[in-house]
């Protein structure tokens, strides 16, 4: 008769036992599955009690080494290896039991990265393989796996069961231990007490005051805060809340800690999110403040050099915008454009920059110094971020007339664009109509043909004109968006990036769980085993999971911001990152739209 | 017996030669949805009973067809004309308002003519309508009254007779003749007066926009284009050779009929004329320029429709003869002799050797049309 298959899974330190010792087997058995946990002399035996407090935790015999006993069976080991001889209808699959002290355990399915205190919201990202998955729901693949979870489970609870082994004849923790133990508890909770007490109303106070509307206004998108229109007040908002979310993390980390076999028996999937978190946390803060010293250093030590290249800068750009316009209004680049249409727009934007450069720029130029001092201060204490957000805030401030140039430019092409589309159609004799959404042949009066040609003709002659400006306040936008991008993505990277899951990665993989892996190993002889390994996460699993969470951050913020009122999906913030996007943005221009790139003030 | 279908001789026309069978099949049915008891690339005898040859051909005579191409030569010597005005302001410093005052002159005159004949024919049609309702109200019996429908008199109707009686006998008593007229109302004086001056002032405001449009651009591709744009204006104009049945007037009153004139030409040749004028030297002759070209290239022909469609032949004639002759004495006068024999020998093509060459063609048109091709809807008015 054909014995139904079982698989032992070995430990591999419980290898090449000493000869001479009487051993039991102890372990867990899983329906046809058995996990070996230990060896417990068989002179002791007696004293143990398997029996756990927990119903479904029992340890089991499972069979004996070097002696023989009536009811169970005896292991042999060959002897090159030190593995134990398995019958035909086993396998023996080795594994590396678990360190729960160092956080190492093995899992199915890896695990979520998410470094963000936000809660995942229950809305799924757009799943390109959905058919593909729900082909799957039909066949059965799900009571193999279950089987292999519980056995995952009592795998990871090696370390527990041992220990429990250990200790479960005599109470023999020594005295101090238990002392230490304690006494580090009550220093972290009178810590977590005080800090509770102290700072997080602080933080709190503060963020309201940033996220105190200066302007009301019924739309909440238009409503003023401090933290929505200037980067440096979001970027101290942002350390505020972090702050502000610490000791609920170090909370989450400590219970998560100590009710570590608690979770696992119970069979919910512990990860290492809150330690992860938590880490990350403390690491980006600690990462951002060393770099932050460096770069105040060195902002104080070359401080007249860069206080002289920011004024000349800002004089050569002024000049350089002078040049350019004059250049647009004496036919650039052998375009003969309309020269009266040139003019106006030319003198118009000379009035602007003129105006700009008396009030704006040259109090600015005037005051740099000052301000290259505030912000060295502002970076010793705040880090590296504060500098880059307020580069990016100055950058704002000073480019300002740039962008009112662009978007006027924009609004004049638009319209242009539009009458000519429209007068088009009257051209060929059509008409759009608005009721039906489509293009009718329309019988027009003599009077009003008359005119729309003329306009029409006038149009067409003045068009490249205003495409010239257009398109040249086009290529300013763009460089100001690829600057301004580029110092967001910087800021981005160092404000959320998942740091610690790297190092994790690079220092000790195991901590990292992606799934398992049975590795087929064979040594010669006709008895072969297999290994059991955990799969690291990969760097592009790391990536994509952080990049969920990172989503999901944004869509609560992006949700924040909008004050709850309208349903926002994932879709809304894929929208938002694809701004970036060149297709979409060329389309923009073609069409006259005014475009930009992702809002980060209302993502982050 | 013979079970093997059938494969039908194309030479009898409807008849399936029909054979005392005991299975005998049903005759063929030109449907796509009953179930026959034949092959699916069957083709029946009959199938092409239904074929037609050259049902829409018509068959011209020459001076049909000479009367026909005179409109293109007309065509060209407006277009010419206003050429030549341009040339002359620009190159020979004539001064460039006594072309637009003369034509100005000419187009009041041919407004009034249009509207006086306008009025004449309207009055008359209102006369005809009456005389005929007061015969039916003497002698009711003579009329049948088995016509009697709801439907308003539409476009279609055979005769304006048949429409005023269908009027008469749906309305009950009082009746409506002013909408039973087919004739067009004159325009409001006031109207066209409004219009008229709007339209000039918006030229004297635009006109130093105008003029300095092109400054920047060189007068080679300013006369390329405008090259262009007349070889453009010739292709798509509306030359509007049949008036039939009336029927461009009188589909007002059904909007869904309406065949939409084509002014792609007009809005080509004023586009051209603003172009042109853009390279004139000062504000008054690009404004001159334009009204002139509005008045002749964008007024006339409407005005020599107007003519053709009241059938006023000699008058017509007199137009297209004086034009023509007109334009050629100045190419005479202006570019010399060289070009005006040119210009000749163009008119020469198209009203002598063009008819002939259109009825040499015809004989090998051959236009089949068929159960294949697309059904027409035939449109049947009461």
């Amino acid at each position: 008769m054909q014995k139904p298959i079982t698989s032992i899974f070995w430990p591999t330190d419980l290898l090449k036992p000493k000869p001479l010792d009487n051993l039991v087997v102890v372990g867990y058995k899983v329906d046809e599955k058995v996990v070996v946990i230990d060896f417990v002399q068989y002179s002791k035996f007696r004293k143990l009690n398997l029996k756990s407090n927990k119903p479904n935790l029992c340890l089991e015999i499972i069979g004996t080494v070097n002696f023989h006993h009536m009811n169970y069976r005896m292991f042999k080991f060959d002897t090159k290896f030190g593995k134990p001889v398995m019958e035909q209808n086993e396998n023996l699959i080795l594994f590396k039991p678990p360190l729960s002290r160092k956080l190492e355990y093995y899992s199915i399915k890896h695990i979520a990265v998410n470094i963000f205190w936000t809660e995942p919201v229950l809305d799924t990202i757009p799943d390109p393989e959905n058919t593909c998955t729900r082909l799957c729901l039909h066949f059965d693949s799900r009571p193999k796996l279950t089987n292999l979870k519980e056995v995952i489970k009592f795998i990871n609870l090696t370390e527990y069961s041992r220990y429990k082994l250990l200790h479960s004849g005599s109470n023999s923790r020594p005295l101090y231990s238990k002392l230490l133990g304690s006494l580090l508890n009550w220093i972290g909770s009178v810590v977590l007490a005080t800090y509770q007490t102290t700072i997080v109303p602080l933080c709190g106070l503060l963020i309201f005051i940033l996220n105190y509307p200066l302007w009301q206004h019924s739309d909440p998108e238009r409503t003023i805060t401090l933290s929505s229109s200037s980067f440096l007040f979001h970027q101290l908002n942002f350390r505020l809340k972090q702050f502000q979310y610490l000791p609920c993390q170090f909370l989450k980390l400590r219970n998560s800690m100590l009710e570590t076999e608690d979770l696992i028996i119970k069979g919910t999937k512990f990860s290492p999110g809150a330690y992860i978190k938590l880490y990350n946390t403390l690491w980006l803060i600690l990462n951002d403040l060393l770099l932050g010293i460096i770069t105040s250093t060195l902002l104080s030590k070359y401080h007249d050099q860069l206080h002289i290249g920011i004024n000349s800068t800002i004089i050569g750009f002024e000049s350089f915008l002078v040049n350019l316009i004059h250049w647009l209004m004496n036919s650039p680049a052998g375009f003969k454009l309309n020269n009266e249409l040139a003019e106006f727009f030319g003198e118009l934007i000379m009035w602007v920059l003129d105006f700009w450069n008396e009030f704006v720029l040259q109090y600015f130029t005037r005051n740099s110094s000052t301000v290259l001092k505030l912000v060295t201060v502002l970076t010793r204490f705040g880090g590296f971020n504060l500098l880059i957000a307020t580069i990016l805030d100055c950058l704002s401030i000073v480019t300002f007339h740039l962008h009112c140039f662009y978007f006027s430019s924009t609004r004049v092409f638009n319209w242009q664009s539009h009458i000519l589309r429209s007068l088009f159609r009257l051209f060929y004799g059509k008409k759009y109509n608005i009721l039906r959404n489509r293009i009718d042949s329309n019988n027009y009066e003599f009077d009003q043909l008359l005119f729309g040609i003329i306009i029409f003709t006038l149009l067409v002659y003045l068009l490249p004109t205003v495409v010239a400006f257009y398109l040249s306040f086009v290529s300013g936008r763009i460089v100001g968006m690829l600057i301004t991008t580029a110092l967001e993505f910087v800021l981005v990277t160092l404000n959320h990036l998942p740091i610690v899951a790297l190092l994790l990665k690079a220092k000790h993989k195991e901590r990292l769980p992606g799934g398992i892996v049975f590795e087929y190993e064979s040594n010669g002889s006709d008895a072969f085993c297999f290994k059991l390994m955990a799969r690291p996460l990969s760097l592009k699993e790391i990536f994509n999971s952080h990049i969920k969470s990172m989503l999901n951050f944004n869509l609560i913020n992006l949700q924040e911001s909008q004050g709850y009122r309208t349903k926002l999906g994932l879709a809304d913030v894929l929208d938002q990152w694809g701004r970036v996007s060149p297709i979409k943005i060329a389309r923009k221009i073609v069409l006259g739209e005014v475009f930009g790139s992702f809002d980060y003030k209302k993502l982050f | 017996m013979d079970t093997e279908p059938v494969i039908p001789l194309p030479t009898s026309l409807s008849q399936v030669p029909d054979k005392p069978k005991k299975n005998k099949k049903q005759p063929w049915k030109k449907l796509l949805w009953y179930k026959q008891d034949y092959e699916d690339n069957y083709t029946d005898s009959s199938f092409l009973s239904q074929l037609k040859r050259n049902s829409t051909v018509v068959n011209y005579s020459y001076w049909k067809l000479f009367s026909d191409f005179t409109l293109i030569v007309l065509h060209l010597s407006v277009i010419m004309s206003v050429i030549l005005v341009f040339y002359g302001i620009y190159k020979l410093n004539w001064n460039p308002i006594v072309p637009t005052l003369v034509s100005s002159m000419l187009t009041a005159l041919g407004f009034i003519i249009y509207v006086i004949t306008l009025k004449i024919r309207r009055n008359r049609e209102l006369i005809n309508l009456q005389k005929l309702k007061i015969e039916q109200l003497i002698r009711p019996s003579r009329i049948p009254r088995f016509n009697i429908s709801r439907s308003r008199p539409t476009s279609r109707s055979s005769s304006p007779f048949q429409q005023s009686i269908d009027a008469i006998t749906t309305r009950d008593g009082t009746l409506d003749l002013e909408k039973l007229l087919v004739e067009p109302n004159p325009p409001d004086l006031f109207d066209t007066l409004k219009s008229a001056i709007l339209i000039l002032l918006t030229l004297l405001t635009f006109s130093p926009v105008l003029k300095s449009l092109t400054n920047s651009t060189a007068s080679d591709s300013i006369w390329a284009l405008s090259t262009w744009l007349c070889l453009l204006n010739v292709l798509f104009n509306d030359y509007a050779i049949d008036f039939s049945n009336a029927n461009r007037q009188h589909t007002d009153s059904n909007p869904d009929l309406q065949i939409p004139n084509s002014n792609l030409s007009k809005n080509i040749s004023l586009s051209n004329a603003i172009v042109l004028a853009s390279r004139l030297n000062s504000n008054l002759s690009a404004f001159c320029f334009i009204v002139f070209s509005i008045e002749v290239s964008g007024l006339l022909p409407v005005f020599n429709n107007f003519t053709r469609h009241c059938q006023f032949w000699a008058f017509h004639w007199f137009q297209v003869f004086a034009i023509t002759t007109a334009v050629d004495y100045a190419i005479f006068k202006i570019f010399g002799l060289g070009w005006f024999l040119t210009w000749i020998s163009i008119h020469f093509l198209i009203v002598v050797v063009g008819p002939w060459y259109f009825i040499v063609l015809q004989k090998y048109k051959d236009e089949l049309q068929g159960p294949w091709d697309p059904a027409k809807p035939i449109f049947k008015s009461i």
